[in-house]
């Protein structure tokens, strides 16, 4: 049995216990902050569950990958324009809090054409838009991030499906 | 080429027509360059300074030409990195006096500059072995040609040079046999072949761009492979088709995510603050407590029409899931009372109860099913046994 606190490792066990929790918290959290307002939606739940997902990923393998830090870049802009929303509702804060959001979030090239200037074949442009935070990544660099995606993503699979598997008939 | 030079027997229109043809081929081809540089010497040797202004003017243009040359000959090998500096200076140097002067000042020096420069470069390159051979035969017909000549026009200084390149086009020989042996073109194996010391700077010097580019490569493949192991369908047979794979598994893993959490999350979400609070609390005493508490403060929307023993069960299970696989689950399950079946089963129990709530677990189930797609269906957790 591997032990359950490892923050340097990638571990499978290790990883799956610690997202795991990390989920359930991040899931509970959630529910919490907006308990009453949009529980009917069956679209922002599931957006929320979602988030919650990535969020728990990133947060669990921290600023260590590049991946990571764009996931919690991504979700900690997110909450600021949410509060900007919230804050104001003047169209023009509206719309700055969305220039914000789409200013910061795409701080490369926004149009990305197929062959860039570099020679790079339309599958590396693929997946750089599948892996967050690898736009300006060498190939190298590309390859091992998406190494280390993939296999916090299909531990993440996992521990979703087990979740569903066991609450689904209670 | 090297019929020209058999047919041809006066060496001014051989030249010439050598001069043609480098300067047709452009300055694109290593081979052109050799043969221009080499033409250039050649009629340094024959014409005599009588001529005056128009040989000048040649070898004046012929020298700017040529002037890319030295500045691809500095990052050249670590052995003979000294030697091509100190002939570039040398070299620039005259260049400039000869621009300022613009008299025959295009002495011997320059020439055997030029001349040692090339055979420097000529062995740095590589050169593909079937047009190596025909060079290599020019070369030494130009060096004895060289030879005889500047015994003729400039005896002291030249016969030191030239006794100096002499040896100098001994490896030359040597190498095509290894450039036979190994594959021409850039980063033919390892740089450290200690075979032969042209061998060993052939590796070294070719570019440090094709070292740096070899490396990279093989950093590439290391990672490709890594990411092999991690891709279910694993057939590596070239990259394209590779990296088309992790696209797809890259996707489809998403697409998992966006499925999962689309069904059941009412239930997950609900009975998530319970084992919340029992992965911060962590202790069996804190299992009661909160399951006491949280199925008072459960809402509406729970599928759970559940008891305080089921939900202890479920965190159980939670646990168990964590540390061991599905199997040490599923035993649990059934020292619990409990039974595994699989989904079309659990479904037909399911519409069987007709509640409204299970109506939903089975849409959910089926959604499930569905989002599963190639995997093996998954045993289900079966209600409680009666």
């Amino acid at each position: 049995m591997s032990p359950p606190q490892q923050p340097s490792s990638t571990n499978p066990n290790s990883l799956k216990i610690r997202l795991t929790h990390r989920f359930l918290h991040n899931l509970n959290n959630l529910n919490k902050k907006r308990s009453n307002l949009d529980n009917t939606q069956i679209h922002q739940r599931y957006n929320r569950v979602k988030l919650a997902a990535y969020a728990s990923m990133a947060h669990v393998v921290g600023s260590r990958r590049a991946w990571s830090r764009a996931i919690l870049w991504k979700i900690r802009n997110r909450k600021v324009s949410t509060r900007h929303k919230r804050v104001d509702h003047k169209p023009t804060n509206h719309h700055h809090a969305r220039s914000i959001k789409r200013r910061t979030t795409n701080h490369s090239n926004p149009k990305r054409e197929y062959v860039d200037p570099n020679g790079n074949s339309g599958q590396e442009v693929k997946l750089r838009k599948l892996v967050p935070g690898v736009e300006t990544m060498d190939a190298c660099g590309l390859l091992d991030e998406t190494a280390d995606y993939i296999k916090c993503l299909a531990t993440q699979v996992e521990v979703m499906r087990n979740l569903v598997d066991l609450f689904s008939t209670i | 080429m090297y019929n020209a030079y058999e047919t041809f027997h006066n060496r001014r229109t051989f030249l010439n027509t050598f001069f043609l043809l480098s300067i047709s081929i452009g300055n694109r081809n290593q081979i052109s360059k050799l043969l221009f540089n080499f033409t250039i010497l050649q009629k340094m040797s024959l014409q005599d300074f009588q001529n005056g202004e128009d040989f000048v003017d040649q070898m004046l243009c012929g020298l700017q030409s040529g002037l890319p040359w030295p500045d691809m000959s500095i990052p050249t090998g670590d052995l003979f990195d000294d030697q091509s500096a100190f002939l570039t200076t040398k070299l620039r140097q005259h260049q400039i006096s000869a621009g300022n002067g613009g008299v025959g000042i295009l002495s011997s020096d320059t020439k055997s500059l030029l001349l040692q420069q090339q055979l420097l470069l000529f062995q740095n390159e590589m050169v593909d072995p079937s047009s190596f051979n025909s060079i290599q035969d020019l070369v030494h017909g130009f060096t004895g040609s060289l030879q005889s000549n500047q015994t003729q026009n400039f005896q002291y200084p030249s016969a030191q040079n030239f006794g100096s390149s002499g040896p100098t086009t001994a490896p030359i020989t040597k190498a095509p046999t290894t450039v036979g042996a190994s594959s021409g073109g850039g980063g033919s194996g390892p740089p450290a072949q200690p075979r032969q010391r042209v061998r060993a700077r052939r590796g070294q010097a070719t570019d440090p761009h094709s070292i740096a580019e070899r490396l990279r490569r093989e950093r590439i493949a290391e990672r490709m492979k890594s990411l092999q192991e991690l891709v279910p369908n694993a057939n590596k047979t070239d990259k394209a088709s590779m990296l088309d794979e992790i696209i797809d598994y890259v996707k489809f893993l998403q697409l998992q995510v966006k499925v999962l959490s689309m069904s059941r999350m009412g239930g997950v979400a609900a009975v998530a603050p319970l084992v919340a609070d029992i992965s911060t609390e962590g202790g069996p005493d804190g299992v009661q407590a909160a399951a006491g508490g949280a199925a008072g403060r459960s809402s509406n929307g729970t599928p759970s029409s559940s008891t305080n023993d089921t939900m202890t069960v479920a965190e159980n299970q939670v646990v168990k899931l964590m540390e061991e696989d599905m199997g040490s689950a599923m035993q649990y399950l059934q020292r619990k009372g409990l039974c595994l079946m699989p989904i079309s089963l659990a479904t037909a129990i399911s519409t069987a109860t007709a509640t409204c709530h299970l109506s939903s677990a089975r849409n959910n189930h089926q959604l499930l099913g569905g989002g599963e797609g190639g995997g093996p269906s998954s045993p289900n957790l079966s209600v409680p046994k009666p």
